[in-house]
């Protein structure tokens, strides 16, 4: 069974004029253990494709299975519990609660969550280790650069060791180093814990380290496949230096 | 042009914002202006209380011979500066005639157009007298006479006797009742000629218009009429006393202004900093983009005139209409009649000053501020250094203003300031308290989150966080909320003391159900003659009664002041005869029975007497020395009272006998002992005063200020919470953007709300806990300097009921005020929430 499941997903923005269709049918499936890149043009719909495959938002039309169950039949509070224990976010800006700490950020969902104490201190040492941040662990974002607080929501997301991990642009604002760092972090993660990993990226030396490369334009699946061979495929088309 | 075209969009873009801001403004005003003119109501209803108490006449000149003085004077009077309304008496004793009956009678020449608004009674039944042989009895001395409207009576005088018909009864009513019982009034040229005094008249009472100061007029007046064989002086039922307990309460008063226009203050810059500030980003931007500092700090004052204005003639309106809408409430939920109010201008005035200048202040401030700091440093996140600021410049002005508000609040004691001072520096003190706030915030609010931690640990401790976001804006709502709670608990407490004093007097001094008295009263003093001393044996075989007392009233004279002796027979093991101030009543009691005094409070204080000490007075009998065994709170006769033993009066005095007897019936029957005294009053030809009716006046005018009190309070909750409400909501518009993340994160719809209610309890623990205490604090405080002015002290009471009430209700209204932005913060749709700017 596949962990996610898109079937003929449609999202329109507003209505009338203004009306956006930013996701016009869209499906897809992923398998545990899969580590998935998104790439697009900007505005092509990746990160609404992402939060509705979160369960955030309510696709317009279409079906989003997590675990094999519809997340539009849930309860709001099924939603958020699916959310806090199978789910780790990572999104394109404004990660940071900016009135706590790094740890304190990291801690957080643990703490709603009710976890033991010593276990959230030992997931939140892990983590913050894992992105290299322990150093600044009791600093507030805002005393942060850009990458760093990236890093520290990675953390985040990790902590909690969750099932998916969904990330827009993880790594978009970090240098080539850390970029690579937290690539292969991700892909060790899929390998080694079997946890599944979707990305949307812009680079294509992150996308390379994922299994499987998903195309997106203008809402719709334009490729779908190996990540050596969409590469491939698209580097004819020239579409990924767009 | 292009920046009004910004301000028009930032308004559409945000227009819960824009409606959060203006209705801060208008709950300020409107609160401000309901306060203002329930204060006037509350004041009104006080002034009737004053009147009932002690009469509505401000001055009296009176004659020094028995002749009278010219009815000229009268216009001069009445062209002093000062004087209201003058009305002209002749004040004299003669002798009624009906068939067989005959009666004394006192009898008063009065201007009957004018005369009800400065002497209290009502007529019954019948008109006023319009013709010289028309008259106005009084009804239970017409009854005891049989006499009705229409009866033809003669009325024996110094000129003759001559007839009249009666056209009403009246009943005279509050203290009044006991010098007007009996009388017979006339028009003033009836009264001339049946005396034969000419043109001359006996008195004037005199209304002063309340704008001017009582003894300011009066030396006008005596300047004016020295010469002219009169003496000007403050009428024998106006008491001091009377006045002056009216005193504190119009401190309290003073106070709820002076804090209306304070959370109006906190509220309205609270918001406007809260609105400008979250634009910080924005202006930042705008400076960025080249906008200069004066055409950024120009467009938010633009703004804020144009809202503030709007919101102050809204808040106008609704002032008005709530204010009238809570008399109402008030009048059929307590079911008492509260005084009209006529409305002047003033609180409008005042309540828009304040909404429009705050505002603008409150914009202003976070503006500049904005466009102080460098465009790339406004477009960061938080803006810690002016919280770090804040702390600095705070905690030294918190101390400079305790210890200042502190010595004003004593040199008021020690009454070295005029009226009001205390209030500055209660006003000063608590400011200094909220002004600490923003040093000791992480601390309390510290504590709290450990204490709510077993149970909440991670909400409250992002509530906490929140809350230390911005310092300034906490700080203020937690300094609402004290104020608030301070001003409510401090200003009961105080007017239940003062009017628990009233009552006290009432139920300890007028201890009998009826008194029986003679229809002849001595109308300088109040005063009945001699009661034939049988009656007393008669009175007390009556079935159902209880107890007779026989009172004699006694005047002398001591120094300037003209005193009034109660001798009271010391019986029934009745140990509350006085209302005594810090003395036991057995002891006290002991010492009079050997033949000391006690001495009313005003006396004492313009004496300065204490216990022990001897007081001389004069009478018929010559001079006196009397030692004081006792200090009473008192409102008779101005609280100029001196009681003594009936056998101590005789001794001294010569003065046996009663002038009135006072009677206590079975609880059971008194309806079958009022008949009786009624059949025997009138084959006697005395006058039967029911206790009730007179306390049932004055009871009836003491709930008006109770219930008027009340309404303060209701307005004072209302306020608080359409602020908290206001506040807590902006709270939340602003934290959209993290609760949209945290709900993604982690939270559920039940953990926002617990965050959000987290938030307010923290703001509501820390601004009511220390509040409801300062509210002991405020109302001691008032209590201690109306002690100065009174002679005494309003007696303070701790009131731990009031205080947890006050405080109950006011966590109460936290959580409520709470529910709404917790529901919407619970509520918000996650994916506008993450696209929230
Ligand atoms: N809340 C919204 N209301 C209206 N339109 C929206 C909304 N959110 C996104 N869109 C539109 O939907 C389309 C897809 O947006 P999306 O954010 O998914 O793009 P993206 O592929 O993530 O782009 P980028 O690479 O720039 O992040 C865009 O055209 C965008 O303008
Ligand atoms: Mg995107």
């Amino acid at each position: 069974m596949p962990i996610i499941e898109a079937i003929d997903v449609k999202k329109i923005y507003g209505a009338g004029e203004a009306q956006v269709a930013a996701l016009q049918g869209v499906s897809l499936s992923i398998n545990k253990g899969e580590f998935v890149a998104i790439m697009g043009p900007s505005g092509s719909g990746k990160s609404t494709l992402l939060t509705i495959l979160g369960g955030i938002e309510a696709p317009s039309d279409g079906r989003v299975l997590l675990e094999g169950v519809d997340v539009a039949k849930m309860g709001d509070d099924e939603r958020t519990i699916l959310r806090r224990r199978r789910l780790g976010f990572i999104f394109q800006a404004f990660n940071l609660l900016p009135n706590l700490s790094a740890e304190e950020n990291v801690r957080l969902p643990m703490e709603l969550d009710r976890r033991p104490a010593d276990q959230i201190t030992k997931r939140c040492e892990e983590t913050l280790a894992l992105v290299d941040m322990t150093h600044r662990r009791h600093h507030l974002p805002s005393a942060m650069s850009g990458g760093e607080q990236q890093r520290v929501a990675i953390a985040r997301a990790l902590a909690i060791q969750p099932a998916v991990v969904l990330a827009d642009e993880p790594t978009g604002n970090l240098d080539s180093r850390q970029s690579q760092r937290i690539s292969t972090l991700l892909q060790r993660l899929a390998q080694e814990n079997d946890q599944t990993i979707v990305m949307v990226t812009h680079e294509p030396a992150v996308a390379r380290v994922a299994s499987r490369l998903i195309l997106i334009r203008d809402g719709r699946i334009e490729d779908d496949g190996p990540t050596a061979e969409v590469m491939s495929r698209a580097e004819m088309f020239t579409m990924v230096s767009e | 042009m292009a920046l009004g075209k910004y301000s028009w969009r930032a308004v559409r873009q945000r227009p819960l914002r824009v409606v959060l801001t203006f209705l801060s403004i208008v709950i300020g005003v409107g609160g401000v202006v309901a306060v203002l003119l329930a204060t006037a109501t509350t004041r009104a209803a006080q002034r009737e209380m004053l009147r009932a108490v002690s009469g509505k006449a401000d001055l009296e000149v009176v004659s020094d011979s028995s002749g009278g003085f010219a009815y000229q004077l009268l216009a001069r009077i009445r062209q002093t500066a000062g004087v209201e309304l003058a009305a002209p008496t002749i004040r004299r004793l003669g002798t009624l005639f009906h068939g067989e009956k005959k009666a004394r009678t006192q009898i008063l020449g009065i201007d009957p157009r004018i005369d009800q608004e400065i002497r209290d009674y009502k007529i019954v039944t019948g008109n006023r007298p319009a013709t010289l042989n028309e008259i106005l009895l009084d009804r239970s001395f017409a009854e005891s006479l049989d006499l009705s409207v229409g009866s033809e009576v003669k009325l024996l005088g110094a000129g003759g006797l001559l007839d009249f018909r009666i056209t009403g009864l009246v009943d005279p009513s509050g203290s009044t009742s006991l010098g007007l019982t009996g009388a017979a009034y006339l028009v003033l040229p009836a009264a001339q000629r049946l005396f034969r005094l000419g043109n001359n008249i006996d008195l004037v009472l005199v209304k002063v218009a309340p704008t001017e100061d009582v003894d300011v007029v009066a030396q006008r007046l005596r300047d004016l009429l020295q010469g002219h064989g009169v003496t000007v002086r403050r009428p024998r039922t106006s008491s001091d006393m009377a006045r002056e307990t009216m005193y504190a309460t119009e401190n309290g008063l003073l106070l709820a202004v002076a804090f209306s226009l304070l959370i109006a203050s906190f509220l309205i810059y609270n918001t406007f900093q809260m609105a400008v500030g979250e634009r910080r980003k924005q202006l930042g931007i705008l400076r960025a983009v080249g906008a200069t500092r004066r055409q950024v700090a120009g467009l938010i004052l633009a703004e804020a005139l144009v809202l503030s204005v709007l919101a102050a003639v809204v808040g106008c309106g609704l002032g008005y209409w709530g204010a009238g809408l809570l008399n109402g409430a008030t009048e059929r939920l307590l079911q008492v009649e509260l005084p009209t109010v006529h409305w002047t201008p003033m609180p409008f005035v005042l309540g828009c000053l304040v909404g429009v200048v705050v505002a603008m202040v409150g914009a202003l401030v976070p503006a500049r501020r904005a466009a102080r700091v460098h465009p790339m440093e406004a477009i960061r996140d938080i803006d810690t250094s002016t919280d770090a600021l804040l702390i600095r410049r705070s905690w030294p002005a918190a101390l400079t203003m305790l210890p200042l508000g502190a010595g004003i609040l004593v040199a008021a004691v020690y009454q070295w300031l005029p009226v009001g001072g205390d209030v500055v520096g209660i006003v000063l003190i608590l400011l200094g308290c909220v002004l600490m706030v923003p040093r000791i915030l992480r601390r309390a609010t510290g504590a709290l989150v450990l204490a709510m931690a077993p149970w909440i640990a991670p909400e409250a401790m992002l509530a906490q966080r929140q809350l230390l976001r911005h310092i300034g804006r906490s700080s203020l709502t937690v300094g609402v909320l004290f104020i608030a709670i301070s001003a409510c608990t401090g200003m009961a407490g105080n007017i239940l003391d003062n009017v628990d004093n009233v009552r006290t007097w009432y139920s300890r001094t007028i201890i009998g159900d009826f008194f029986v008295r003679a229809s002849l009263p001595d109308f300088t003093t109040g005063l009945s003659a001699d009661l034939p001393p049988e009656l007393g044996q008669r009175l007390r075989q009556i079935p159902g009664v209880k107890t007779v007392a026989p009172l004699r009233f006694v005047t002398a004279q001591s120094g300037e002041d003209s005193l009034l002796i109660v001798a009271r027979p010391l019986i029934d093991g009745t140990k509350n005869f006085f209302d005594l101030i810090d003395q036991a009543p057995g002891d006290v009691l002991d010492r009079l029975r050997q033949g000391e005094v006690v001495v009313g409070s005003v006396l004492a204080e313009r004496r300065k007497l204490k216990v022990g000490d001897t007081l001389t007075i004069s009478a018929d009998t010559g001079k006196l020395e009397l030692r004081i065994a006792g200090i009473a709170n008192d409102y008779m006769a101005g609280g100029l009272t001196v009681y003594m033993t009936t056998e101590k009066a005789e001794e001294l005095l010569g003065a046996g006998g009663a002038s009135v007897f006072v009677i206590t019936a079975e609880d059971n029957q008194r309806a079958e002992v009022e008949k009786r005294l009624a059949e025997i009053c009138k084959s006697e030809g005395l006058i039967l005063q029911s206790y009730a009716e007179l306390v049932e006046f004055i009871d009836s005018v003491i709930e008006g200020v109770v219930a008027s009190l009340w309404m303060l309070l209701a307005l004072g909750c209302i306020i608080a919470a359409m602020g908290l409400v206001n506040t807590l909501t902006m709270n939340i518009l602003e934290q959209t953007r993290e609760i949209g993340m945290l709900r993604v994160v982690a939270m559920t719809r039940r953990q926002v709300r617990t965050m959000v209610v987290a938030q307010a309890m923290q703001l509501g623990v820390l601004g009511l806990v220390p509040g409801a205490l300062a509210g002991v604090f405020v109302a001691y405080a008032i209590g201690q300097s109306a002690m100065a002015v009174l002679g005494h002290d309003v007696e303070f009471r701790a009131r731990p009921g009031l205080v947890l009430g006050c405080l109950v209700l006011g966590l109460f209204i936290v959580l409520a005020s709470a529910w709404l932005p917790a529901q919407r913060a619970a509520r918000l749709k996650l994916s506008d929430a993450l696209h929230y700017e």
